[in-house]
């Protein structure tokens, strides 16, 4: 690859982020990509994490199961600084309702999925099931 | 406008830098709604992942600059699957002559910033009171 089709380094860097990442979704094939709320999923060996970017959700109405290595998170966001007579100069905000199915790459533990919601981001921790964790085999 | 539809999902708009960059990582314009009151313009601005000890507000002449600070996960996360980026948050506004700077107040609760730009005495509407002769 010519050299001078990159710039500069950091515009390199960028770019082969941007391409892992796509790679990275290709792979995976996950068929719900492009549902609201975007989500991220990382792993620590013992449990999936789950983290979606949701500014201003009322927790209470936040509703989160899981079954198998399915993770389903439904949700609302509304408005509530409106008052009912203001007028708009910018309004880029989303309001609605939302309902978004995660696959898992393995099957989680539904008793042992916690939940928190702090700063407008939700982080589901789904520990795996222990025929899961059975699944890897150590070497001594 | 009705409640209850379906949200869709937005891409993050990521910024390009400009000159060098004083932190790590990438940073987005988030999404704001401004909206006039009679007292006041308010300003509602999403910045998931910066509590309100991150959060600067920098008041230059005529422009508010906001900074958000995010902190990423946890390192013993590794990443699998990937649909956004965590990144700071950068917007600037102008603001106008009816803003009283001096009264500039904001608010985060749940990633969700509100920033109050109280109008200036002589910019509010008044209802002038029609006196009569008698």
């Amino acid at each position: 690859m010519p050299y001078r089709y990159w710039g500069d380094p950091i515009t390199m860097l960028n770019e082969l982020r941007k391409r892992q990442l796509q790679s990275m979704r290709e792979a995976e094939g996950h068929e719900f990509a492009g549902v609201y709320p975007a989500v991220n999923i990382y792993d620590d060996g013992d449990a999936f994490m789950v983290r979606a970017e949701l500014p201003g959700i009322d927790k209470a109405k936040l509703d989160i199961t899981t079954k198998g290595n399915r993770l389903s998170i439904r949700g609302e966001r509304s408005c509530s600084q409106l008052a009912a007579d203001v007028a708009f100069h910018r309004r880029e905000r989303d309001m609605g309702t939302f309902h978004r199915v995660v696959s898992l790459p393995e099957h989680v533990d539904a008793s042992k999925t916690t939940a928190t919601y702090k700063n407008g981001i939700l982080e589901i921790v789904c520990p795996r099931t222990e025929a899961a964790k059975a699944h890897r085999v150590e070497i001594a | 406008m009705t409640d209850k539809q379906e949200l869709q999902l937005r891409e993050k708009k990521e910024l390009k830098q400009e000159g060098e960059a004083t932190r790590e990582g990438p940073h987005f314009r988030p999404e704001v709604d401004i909206f006039e009151r009679e007292d006041a313009l308010v300003m509602v601005a999403d910045v998931p992942g910066s509590s309100n000890e991150q959060i600067e507000l920098d008041l230059q002449d005529n422009s508010l600059n906001l900074t958000a600070t995010v902190s990423g996960v946890d390192a013993k996360w590794k990443p699998v699957y990937l649909e956004y980026e965590i990144g700071h948050y950068i917007r600037q506004f102008r603001i106008g002559q009816i803003v009283d700077m001096a009264k500039i107040s904001a608010q985060v609760k749940d990633g969700v910033l509100v920033v109050t730009l109280p109008k200036i005495e002589k910019a509010m509407p008044r209802k002038i009171e029609v006196k009569s002769e008698q």
